[in-house]
């Protein structure tokens, strides 16, 4: 219980670590890589939650795919940013971002404690999710069971989601916008 | 890239990352894994391929008509699975008729649901790639 | 005592890497780095609803022949699932849009691209007037 506990407060803080390196960066590499690394450290976190569904996903899809996507949307971008001398506007975000989080942590007060088996989150359907997939879908991980069978609207939308989005940067990313070109300048 | 050793190593482990995918995929049921994660591991091997040789090297095994049409076909199939239920006669996207007992039509119809999830998952990271790899940078837009 | 801190503890990291990435949406001019700051703020409500889903002394969701097992909930994870998924779909949509703005402008600063906007309108002004 006690190493438990030790693991996942030492994950978390290298999260918070990470995500403070990545606010002053200003090579472009390595506000990725830094992503990158924050990604994989997610996806133990999310091991040492139980959740492990979640935690081969983040690091196949956030930690490998999103990197690649990055780098090779970098061969394209500027190197590095600009360098930007601290003015009002951060004085401003700085205020606003403090006030929002005091205030979220003022409300974490009243959410239940982590872990405990009498949450609210527990009580209603989960149960009867995990006897139905052991009574009548018949398959090990509730995970899947539910994905795929008890919310199956939801995953074709976002099966959809992610169809629409795919032929969205084919369309942005297209060649045709010379091809157009050379059949202007052929009618001139 | 001109590297023997990465050539080499990228032809030994094509294989392996497409059957480990097809593992995550088929597997899904019993422990973690499933379509989403599948699709992504099977466009891994082909990004693989395609940053150590060449889009155009990877082009020869995927060709993008085809790769438009996978990732039609994978939502397509997801769609085309509810209507069977439709047809025989239970609520949209509900897999008991599908098979002679309901256990073995939510069987059936899970199986064939996380495969279409895996298609049209892995054929947009493999057309993502593609296009942010081809994209033509050379001209300004204005000419 | 060392129970009450770290049941909340999770929370506050929670939404201090929130308002992390909300001060790189706020405060960064290059698009690149939004969009690096949309995607620490993503992952921070990952990890917010997985927390949720915590059982302590319970396993990952996958049955076994014990009766009385306990299980942490299965139904955040089916969430944030494909939530990471579409959440890298939309982060490639924007790195394109962030390529073609690139491409069309020179730069992918907004303070630069909107007195690009600013000086183009303002030629179109002055023709309009003559």
């Amino acid at each position: 219980m006690i190493g438990e506990i030790i693991i996942n407060a030492f994950l978390v803080t290298l999260m918070l670590t990470i995500a403070i390196f990545i606010i002053n960066t200003r090579k472009v590499i390595s506000t990725i890589l830094l992503t990158g690394t924050y990604s994989l450290v997610a996806a133990l976190m999310f091991v040492s939650l139980d959740a492990v569904d979640v935690a081969f996903t983040e690091a196949s899809v956030g930690a490998g795919i999103s990197t690649i996507l990055f780098l090779a949307a970098l061969s394209y971008l500027p190197k590095e940013e600009k360098e930007e001398k601290f003015n009002l506007k951060h004085i401003y975000a700085i205020c606003t971002c403090t006030i929002v989080s005091g205030l979220l942590i003022w409300a974490s007060y009243d959410l239940p404690l982590v872990g405990q088996l009498e949450n609210p989150a527990h009580q209603h359907l989960a149960q009867d999710f995990i006897e139905g997939s052991r009574n009548h879908i018949g398959i090990p991980n509730v995970v899947t069971s539910i994905l795929a069978s008890y919310r199956g609207y939801d995953t074709f939308g976002e099966t959809v989601v992610i169809y629409t989005a795919g032929i969205a940067v084919l369309v942005l990313l297209h060649d045709g916008v010379s091809k157009i070109s050379k059949i202007n300048k052929e009618k001139k | 890239m001109d590297n023997l050793i990465l050539k080499v190593c990228t032809k030994v482990l094509f294989t392996p990352i497409i059957l480990f995918g097809l593992y995550v995929q088929f597997h899904g049921d019993f422990g973690p894994g499933g379509g989403f994660q599948a699709g992504v591991i099977v466009a891994a091997a082909f990004i693989l391929y395609a940053m150590v040789f060449s889009v155009e090297d990877c082009k020869v095994i995927m060709p993008p008509k085809l790769n438009f049409f996978l990732l039609a076909l994978g939502a397509f199939l997801y769609g085309f699975v509810g209507i069977i239920g439709l047809i025989l006669g239970d609520p949209y996207l509900s897999y008991d008729v599908l098979g002679s007992t309901k256990e073995a039509g939510q069987h059936i119809g899970i199986l064939l649901v996380e495969f279409g999830v895996g298609l049209t998952v892995c054929n947009v990271m493999i057309s993502l790639f593609y296009s942010f790899a081809n994209f033509n940078f050379g001209k300004k837009n204005n000419d | 005592m060392i129970d009450q801190i770290f049941g909340v503890w999770n929370y506050w990291i929670v939404f201090i890497l929130m308002m992390i990435g909300l001060y790189i949406v706020i405060s960064k001019k290059s698009l690149l780095k939004k969009i690096v700051g949309l995607a620490i703020f993503q992952t921070s409500v990952f990890l917010l609803y997985i927390t949720f889903g915590k059982i302590a002394g319970g396993t990952a969701p996958i049955l076994t022949d014990n009766v009385n097992e306990i299980y942490s909930n299965p139904l955040p994870h089916v969430l944030i699932l494909t939530a990471i998924v579409v959440g890298v779909a939309t982060t490639a949509l924007g790195l394109a849009l962030t390529v073609r703005i690139n491409k069309a402008y020179g730069t992918i600063n907004e303070d630069e691209i909107s007195a690009s906007d600013l000086v183009e309108y303002h030629e179109k002004y002055l023709e309009d007037k003559n």
